[in-house]
Order: C-alpha cells, then structure tokens, then sequence
C-alpha cells in the first residue's frame, strides 16, 4: 500500500508538469491582453509595449513557461499582473475559504444524498419514492443562482435566521455558511439520491441480501450493513471526484453569497487574462484534485477489503 | 413607461440645475463615532495611486492620499488640497505650489516638498511602469525621464521644503484639473521603500483614513486619521465589503448592514416609487457618454454619407425609452449638464436614412459587423442596434466576446463599429473629445478638430472652452461624425436615514468621507 502510495505522489509530478504545459499554451493561443485590461482605455503603444516588456509577456511562450516552472519549483508563484499580489498568499486566504464551503456543501449534500436515496430504494415505488424522486428532479433543473437568492429571500429577509451574504468575523462562522452550503449542495444531493437509489436498487437485488434476509437478520441491518457497504464505493467515488471540483471553487454560489473563495478568484483573473493568477490557480486546482483522487483510492481499501494495490 | 421615463428626465434635470454635487446637510450638529458600512462590487486592483487606473482604485485612494489640490466637495471647482496656495505664471507654463505646513503622513513622517518631487518621479520611472504617464507629459523631462536617460523629472523643481515649482513644456490650462487625478496623489519615500512591491498593500498617505486591513474579495477597513490636518472625520471607522452581485447588496442593505448603497439598475423603479425610501434616494447624472464607432477604415463606413445615414436610422430615444428609462437619450458626446454640449437635434429619421443609402449606392442595405462586449447590457443594446439598423436594410451581425478579447479588437482597429463608452476623468469637455476625436482606434483625423483640441488644452476661459467644444462636436457631425452617441447613464443611491452629510458628487476622487456621519441614537431606535 505504502508503495502504491509512493508511485501515486511520484506521477503527480508528470501530471503537474503536463497542465501547467497546456495552461500555458492555452493561455498563448487565447486571444486578449492583461496589459489593455490594466490601462483601459488610456493605453497608447508606447505605454503599453513598456508594460509588455516589463511584464516580460513579449519572450516566447516557451521561455515564459521555464521562467515560471523554474520560479514554481521554488515556491514562487509570482504576483498578480494587475493588484501586484503575490499569488501564493492570495491562495492562503482563498483556499481555507473555499475548503469551508465545499466542506460543508459536500457534508450537508452527501448526508441528504445518501438518506432520500435508500429510502427511495427500500419504498421503491411509493408515493414517498415518487415524491424524493421529483423533489430531486426540482432540485438538479433549479439554476443555482435563482435557489440561491430565493434563500436569501427566505431565510435572510423574511425570517431573519441567517446572514444575508459574507463570512462574518472570525475564522468559522456557521451562521455564515448555512446558505451557501445548502446553495452549493443542493444539485449534488438531489444527484446524490437518484444515484444512490439506483445503486441500492441493484445491491438489494444481489443473492447475499436475499441470503441475508432468508437467515432472520432485522431488515434495517440488512439495509445498511450488507446494502449500503457494497453500494459505497461507486458513490464514494462520486463524492470524491465532486468534493474536489468544489474545492476548484464554485463561482455562482460565491458569487451570490460574496465569498471570497478560489473559483471567483481565478474567473476574475481569466477575465484579466491575468496569466500569474491562472496559472497559479490551475496549478494548485490540479494538485489539489490528484490528492483527492489517491485519498478516493486509499477510502476503497478501507471498504472493501477484497481490494489491494500491493 | 414614457411617463417614468418623463419623470426621471425631470428629476435628473432638476439634479444639473442645482449642481455637479449634492450634500445631504442636515440642519442637526454632526456627531463623532461610529462605523460607516458601505460596499463596492469588485475588489480594488490597487491602492497604489501609481497604478490606480481604475475608478474603483482611484475612489479608495483618495481616502488614504491626498493631492495637491481636489475637487470642491459641492462643485466641479478645484480648490487647494496639500497646496495651501498657488501662482499660475507665464501663461499657463509655470506652476508654483506652496505647500501646507505641519501635516504628516500616516506613518509620521512630516511633507515637504521632497515628497512631491519624488511622487512624480516614481510616476515617470521606467521600472515603476505606471500606467498613469499619459496624465503629465507636459511636465519637462518626463520623456527624458521615462527613457531611463535621467535620473530627476526637470519640470519638478524644490523651491524649498513648503515650495514647489511645476515647469511644464508648453502652456496647459488644464495642469491643475489633471492634477486631481489619482496618480497626482502623493507618496512617501520611506513608505514606498519600506513595503517595495507590497506598497499596494499597505497605504500611507496623509489623507483623513488610515490603512487597517484589506482581505481581498472580502473587505477593507479604514480608520479615522485622528491627526488630519482639515480635521479628524466625523465617523470612527469605515467598512467596505466586496459583493459582486448587485441583488445581494441591496439585500444586506435592507437588513441594515450596509448604510448607503447603489440601487440596482433593474430594481430602480421599484425603489424609486417606494414611499418607505423615495425620500432616501438621490440621483446623480454620471459624467458618461455611451455610443456606437464606425471605422472609416471598413467599407463602406469610410463613406460619410453611409455613416450619417447610420446616424438617422439609430433613434437613441428609443433606446432610452425601451432599455433605460433613467438614463438621457444623447445627442452628442457632452453629458447633459456638463457645459460645453451642443444644440444638435437627435437624429432619427429611417426615411432619410434610406435616401442617405440610397444616394451614397447602397440603396439595399449592406452587411455591417458590430462588435459588442459580453455584458448583458452591451447585448441587450445590440438588439436594439439590431432592429433599428434593420429597419433601413442594414443587416447587423452581432460579434459578441468577453472584454478583453473585445477591447483588443477594438485596440488595434479590427472591429469596423462597435459599442463603447467614455467615462469622465475629469468634468471637462476637452476630456471627452480629445479622448474621442484623437483616439488611435479609428482613423478619424481631422486637423480643423485637431486644431481646436489644442486650442483647448491652453485657454482657461470658460466661454471660451464652451464655444470651443461646441464647434469641434458641429465640425465633427458636418464631416460625417464617426460616433453614434447614445445615452448618458445616472445612478441611484439609496441611504439610511440615520446617515447625514453623504455626499454625491459626478466625480469619483472628489468624496474623502470627510462630511459623512452617523445620528447614532436614530439608528439605534430604528435598528432595534
């Protein structure tokens, strides 16, 4: 396992390599220039060829890309073209934002996901089954943006329960991050329900439930011990490969709610063609979803033992 | 929606009439203390006045920094700010400042003169790169400066510590309203070196808040400078929070979290005829002018008969009366209210349009490609360009991109028209049609123009300047004007009742949040 974990980190390096490659490329071949974002309208040629050469955004593509790997690699991401941040403590603020939000979003999601899909699989074809079913349907067509301000509408003005928007002070504040969370969930879980459902559906269908039945064991026992282990691992896949892309940000419900989060931070930047910024944002994005997908694989020893990486 | 629309020319008339500005005075003593909530829907890309080439920028670093001199808080007039006084000499070539005593930037240090000096020295140095060199090169030695051939600006000489002499290459009369600009804003030496490329991050000026924190995309907090030398602000402390979408803001508005807020655009009407609020509510005509280019580079735009045809099709009532009832339809590039504007009636006529077309052998129309940014609105007005434009046999294909795909097109002359707008940096005609008429964008050149621009930037004579405005935008349409001016858009602020002294002024550095307060035993009664 050791070993296989080993392997694992050490690939993360070609794949790093790689999007920071194509980031680069992509960002070559995209037409638009942060140095006429900066200027605005003001810009004549010779200002705007100094900031280029400045900028250094004139040198080959190429020598760009070894210039910032050979930067990386030491820890500097640079610093924003635009507000002159450095982009490695921008990321520091940014990234426990997002991992707040995207924590809470994949918990409240993952719990309601996984609770209306086995009732739906146990009462299958029942009014309750018809009923979970279309609320998911409701839930996964609503557009986030609209869910999010009838929250608000909701639970901020007219109830008064929950902050209207922002973090709030301090450094946790749940208050704070009920509405986001639940905005940010909400699709997930209703996919979540109609996914487990129809997991569940073929687990509870398998011999060893029927066997299990057949031996006396209490139905709920049969339900969650013997049904949900075995449909487990497709769902923890699922929620993994989810909780990372909300850990690369959700620019709709931070948007909303202005959460000072990764995903408006990088949108913000590939508006300003601010090269610094993307880079730095995909870099830390990919990285972030290579981690997640090893802590998936190593979760799948953990459920099923039949699997092994040795 | 004509009648809204009717009453909101009116209210808007009524706000030229008395004044660029508005301050909310009320007849009760001001108190001291207390935090004032507002927002911005976007962080700020800096708080280097060196850098703030944005609006958003330039509003916030007033706050910190102060200039020379600034805009009046009632009116456009420009009144002594760091400069306790100064002499204007050879014809507007030579510009004495004599500095204010005794006044000390955030950090302690005492201004002098030095500080000017290196101030506009940091401007002009290469490495800086500031995109703000295009405000001052009439100052002797900038070129020489920003070459990297000499070390000092020329044109800025120390006189002594409270003394500063400005010698610029040609006469300007426009030198003192250029310095209002956020990159006129003066710096600390020691500050500068002290934070180096984190300087942004940490503003020190002399001006009535200092820095407490930023967390970008979140919030800035700014405190009273209990030593500013025009006298400590009246609020204790100010929070700015970043919310990016409109209908939140004025969400946290309502639930009192923020204490004056933009109205947004498609919530205006209602606001506007609430009874709870209409009271609380100001309007002020921005200094803005919206319209669509034609590049005479592209056939057959090069036409000026077609150009003027486009001219008669475009009924810019129409978009005001269907998209932007608050906004004035425009019939040239000056912002109502603003001197210098001319007489000419709206254009909106689609019969002699087609006979334009028809005389100029394009009686079926032609294909034109109209460039618009991604914005819902620059969409919306598109259509609108669209159907107007059909009406007369033009065939419009909308070639919509994200901003800066759209603005490097536009940039290096590739669109042949597009729909853009000028905000004022400052409130002067000559910023509009110089800026307009002069542009490498389009290959409008006229020497006539030319002439009078130059004419502009040297008379201080308001008549003057007015006849000289008026005569560049009638040359302009004769010649077949290469802009279809649109509308001029207003804003709508709503505020609490318990803030007094707010200022509204068509100028983004004019308010330092000098004259605001807080009645705090009336937000406590109505918060509780």
């Amino acid at each position: 396992m050791i070993q296989y974990i080993l392997r694992r980190l050490l690939l993360i390096i070609p794949v790093l390599l790689g999007v920071l490659f194509l980031t680069f490329v992509l960002m070559y071949l995209v037409p638009g220039d942060p140095v006429l974002t900066m200027l605005g309208q003001h810009a004549d040629d010779d200002i705007i060829q100094r900031m280029r050469t400045e900028l250094h955004l004139d040198d080959p593509w190429y020598q760009q890309f070894f210039s910032y790997l050979n930067r990386t690699i030491r820890g500097d991401l640079g610093r924003s073209y635009i507000s002159h941040v450095d982009v490695t403590t921008a990321l520091k603020q940014k990234i426990p934002n997002t991992f707040k939000l995207a924590l809470a979003a994949i918990i409240v999601s993952t719990i309601m996901g996984i609770a209306i899909g086995i009732i739906s699989a146990v009462y299958k074809n029942s009014w309750l089954d018809h009923l979970a079913m279309t609320v998911a349907l409701l839930f996964i067509s609503t557009p986030v943006f609209w869910f999010g301000m009838l929250l608000i509408y909701l639970f901020s003005m007219t109830l008064g329960w929950t902050p209207v928007s922002g973090m709030g002070e301090g450094s946790f504040n749940l208050k704070h991050l009920i509405l986001p969370a639940l905005t940010l969930g909400s699709r997930f879980a209703a996919f979540l329900a109609r996914y487990t459902r129809s997991v569940m559906l073929e687990v509870i269908s398998e011999d060893y439930i029927r066997t299990a039945r057949a031996k006396g064991v209490k139905e709920s026992l049969v339900i969650l011990k013997h049904g949900l282990r075995n449909a487990l691992i497709p769902i923890v896949t699922v929620v993994g490969m989810n909780f990372a892309s909300l850990l690369n940000g959700s620019v709709l419900t931070e948007t909303i709610f202005a959460w000072p989060g990764f995903g408006r931070y990088l949108v913000t930047a590939i508006k300003k063609r601010d090269f610094q910024v993307i880079a730095g944002c995909v870099w830390i994005g990919a990285l972030i979803f290579v981690f997640v997908n090893l802590i998936v694989d190593i979760i799948y020893v953990m459920l099923d033992p039949r699997i092994s990486y040795d | 929606m004509k009648k809204l629309s009717s009453l909101g020319l009116l209210f808007l008339l009524i706000l030229f009439l008395s004044g660029v500005s508005q301050i909310a005075f009320a007849a009760e003593n001001p108190q001291y203390g207390g935090t004032l909530h507002l927002s911005n829907d976007a962080d700020w890309d800096t708080l280097d006045p060196a850098y703030a080439s944005g609006f958003d920028a330039g509003e916030m670093a007033v706050k910190f920094y102060d200039g020379l001199v600034r805009f009046d808080f009632s009116s456009n007039k420009i009144v002594a700010d760091l400069a306790e006084s100064w002499e204007v000499k050879n014809n507007n070539q030579n510009f004495i400042f004599h500095l204010r005593k005794g006044v000390k930037f955030h950090n302690g240090v005492e201004f002098t003169a030095q500080d000017v000096k290196y101030t506009f020295e940091r401007l002009y140095d290469p490495e800086v790169a500031s995109p703000g060199t295009w405000v001052y090169p009439m100052i002797k030695g900038t070129a020489a400066k920003l070459a990297g051939e000499s070390a000092e600006l020329a044109g800025v000489k120390v006189i002594d510590d409270y003394t500063i002499e400005f010698d610029l290459s040609e006469p300007f009369g426009l030198f003192l309203t250029h310095l209002t600009l956020p990159y006129g804003l003066i710096v600390n030496q020691s500050a500068v070196e002290k934070y180096g490329a984190d300087f942004s991050q940490h503003p020190v000026g002399t001006g009535p808040f200092k820095f407490v924190e930023w967390e970008h995309d979140n919030k800035l907090v700014m405190k009273a400078n209990q030593d500013y030398w025009a006298g400590r602000p009246y609020v204790d402390q100010v929070i700015y929070r970043v919310i990016p979408q409109p209908l939140t803001d004025i969400a946290e508005f309502e639930a009192n979290n923020l204490d004056r807020t933009v109205v947004p655009e498609e919530e205006r009407e209602r606001w506007l005829n609430d009874p709870e609020w209409s009271d609380y509510i100001t309007t002020i005509a921005d200094l803005s002018t919206y319209y669509l280019a034609l590049n005479s580079d592209f056939e057959p735009l090069d036409n000026p008969q077609v150009r003027e045809a486009i001219n008669y099709a475009i009924d810019s009532k129409t978009i005001t009366d269907s998209l932007f009832p608050y906004y004035v339809a425009a019939n040239d590039a000056i912002p109502e209210g603003m001197p210098g504007g001319s007489d000419l009636p709206i254009k909106a006529d689609p019969e002699k349009a087609k006979q334009l077309l028809t005389e100029a052998g394009y009686p079926d129309g032609f294909e034109l490609d109209i460039w618009v940014s991604d914005s819902s609105t620059s969409v919306r007005v598109g259509g609108v360009l669209q159907a107007l434009l059909g009406r007369v046999g033009i065939q419009v294909n909308l070639i919509k991109n994200d901003w800066s795909v759209f603005y490097n097109t536009v940039k290096n002359g590739n669109a042949p028209a597009y729909y853009l707008s000028w905000w004022a940096d400052y409130a002067d005609p000559y910023n509009f049609l110089n800026a307009l008429y002069t542009t490498d964008r389009i290959p409008f050149n006229n020497q006539e123009i030319n002439s009078l621009l130059k004419e502009m930037t040297i008379t201080t004579d308001t008549d003057q300047r007015i006849r000289l405005s008026q005569q560049i935008i009638k040359l302009a349409d004769q010649v077949g004007d290469p802009y279809i001016y649109l509308y001029h858009t207003s804003t709508s602020y709503v505020k609490h009742p318990w803030v007094k002294g707010d200022l509204y002024h068509q100028m983004y550095t004019a308010d330092k949040l000098l004259t605001w307060w807080i009645d705090q035993d009336l937000k406590a009664e109505s918060t509780n």
